[in-house]
């Protein structure tokens, strides 16, 4: 269902299944683990008791590109907080949402603990931020959107929690294994064709490495065989829709209008008649104020541009108001603690793009959001503190 | 092919008030319409999710654990 309403390959909808359930099963055992503090006060006779309560009714809002990764990371902490969740699947990817939650009934929490619906703004979103008792609300979806339910959810002041757009950054250092890189981040930046948050967007590399990179980028991009999720032989699928494809082809029309080269794609797939298909592109000569590189494009390009002092790609890479994750290349240890450091970046992957992980809090600083998914984090998101001092 | 489910409100699956549409990204043709609800449905499912305070409140942090458990088996 994940690959028939989204279109990405049956392997990423089975391993995204799979990151759902463990989701649960994470936050299955935090839910044992909701600790208070006692704390000595100065009042003769008393005692400071920190608790942890639920904030209360939950709205959570997620987007298609995980229609069952998202769902799941919001309703396992919530719930294991004790939280009540109203839960806004995508419009467009409906069904997956639907099962799951058919089989949030086996677990026999109270009726009402899971609430879904789908429909208009007006008659989800509008009601959900209006209402004085929902405390919460958790969005995964574009900045634009986070900063509308910002303001929304000021009137009745609500906690907010907004996992948002990205625009990451990929540093490949001079000393970098060059294969071990090209591997791991051509196959990421074209997963589920690049209607990812976290994808490697920005790629830096050090001017000793453009041209193997490139040629390397381009032979693995070549590869990868379009097509159907549904198909087993499927590396990656369609935009989701119309109004995507349009957008990308433009961005790639704008890049090249101001000096960018197509080193391969840059175009429509000719062999689909149908289908929101776009080629695995790989632009260079790319400079750092074209939109392509400037702003979060939910399509299939990789931008690639040189960099030959390691500052500068780093103060490069942090010229963006984004700041989900970051990633680079690197086998000194040395340098990747200087890395860590200086990307502004909810995360950073060093010689890995494996952020996602119900044990790790997942999300980003800026415009890319606040609040984490994920780790013991990721339950916080869903609880209050409350203090009592206690005198006898 | 959206028969099946429906929008969940109070622990049951509800037709709702409306319909929607939904596309295959692959083929551009409508795989089925899915129920959508009106504001009033919305309100219902805030109702519900207030009147669940107590009894998962009730249930306990290792109660919900095992209800957590039983909701990944089934999935």
């Amino acid at each position: 269902m994940i690959s028939t309403e989204s279109g990405k390959p049956l392997a990423q909808s089975g391993r995204e299944w799979g990151l759902a359930c463990d989701q649960f099963r994470w936050y299955a055992e935090e839910a044992r683990r909701i600790y208070g503090r006692i704390v000595a006060s100065r009042v003769p006779g008393g005692r400071f008791e920190i608790t942890r309560e639920p904030v209360g009714v939950v709205g959570a809002f997620t987007a298609w590109n995980f229609p069952a990764a998202l769902p799941a990371r919001k309703l396992a902490p919530a719930l294991a907080a004790g939280c009540r969740v109203v839960l806004r699947p995508s419009s467009q990817t409906p069904d997956v949402a639907m099962i799951m939650v058919d089989c949030i009934r086996a677990g026999g929490l109270p009726g009402g603990a899971v609430n879904l619906v789908v429909g208009s703004t007006r008659d989800t979103y509008g009601p959900i931020m209006a209402d004085k008792r929902v405390r919460k609300v958790s969005l995964t979806g574009s900045t634009r959107v986070g900063q509308q339910m910002i303001r929304d959810a000021a009137e009745t002041v609500k906690k907010v929690s907004m996992e948002l757009g990205g625009n990451a950054p990929f540093i490949l250092y001079d000393d970098a294994d060059l294969d071990a890189a090209l591997d791991a981040a051509v196959p990421t930046k074209f997963a589920n064709c690049r209607q990812v948050c976290v994808t490697p967007d920005r790629f830096f590399v050090h001017e000793s490495l453009h041209d193997a990179f490139v040629e390397g980028f381009v032979t693995r991009a070549q590869a990868i065989r379009l097509g159907d999720g549904l198909d087993d032989a499927t590396m990656m699928g369609p935009l989701i829709n119309e109004g995507r494809l349009s957008e990308i082809d433009a961005i790639v029309k704008d890049a090249v209008k101001s000096g960018a080269t197509i080193a391969t794609g840059g175009k429509r797939a000719a062999q689909f008649n149908e289908g929101h298909f776009y080629e695995p592109t790989v632009l260079t000569g790319v400079t750092d104020n074209m939109k392509v590189f400037a702003e979060e494009n939910f399509g299939p390009i990789a931008a690639i541009t040189t960099f030959r002092e390691d500052d500068e790609a780093l103060s490069r890479a942090n010229a963006s108001d984004m700041g989900l994750s970051a990633y680079a290349f690197t086998s000194s240890p040395e340098r990747a603690r200087r890395t860590v450091a200086a990307l502004k970046a909810g995360m950073v992957g060093i010689n890995s793009f494996a952020l996602a992980a119900s044990e790790a809090p997942f999300g980003g600083t800026n415009h890319s959001g606040m609040g984490r998914e994920g780790g013991s984090e990721g339950i916080e998101d869903y609880l209050n503190t409350k203090l009592a001092q206690l005198v006898f | 092919m959206y028969s099946k489910f429906g929008c969940f409100l109070d622990g049951a699956w509800r037709r709702g008030s409306a319909s929607l549409d939904v596309v295959s990204p692959v083929t551009k043709r409508l795989l089925g319409q899915i129920a959508a609800v009106s504001s009033d449905d919305t309100l219902a499912a805030l109702d519900a999710a207030a009147r669940a305070q107590a009894p998962l409140l009730t249930m306990g942090g290792f109660a919900r654990a095992d209800a957590l458990h039983r909701i990944a088996d089934e999935m």
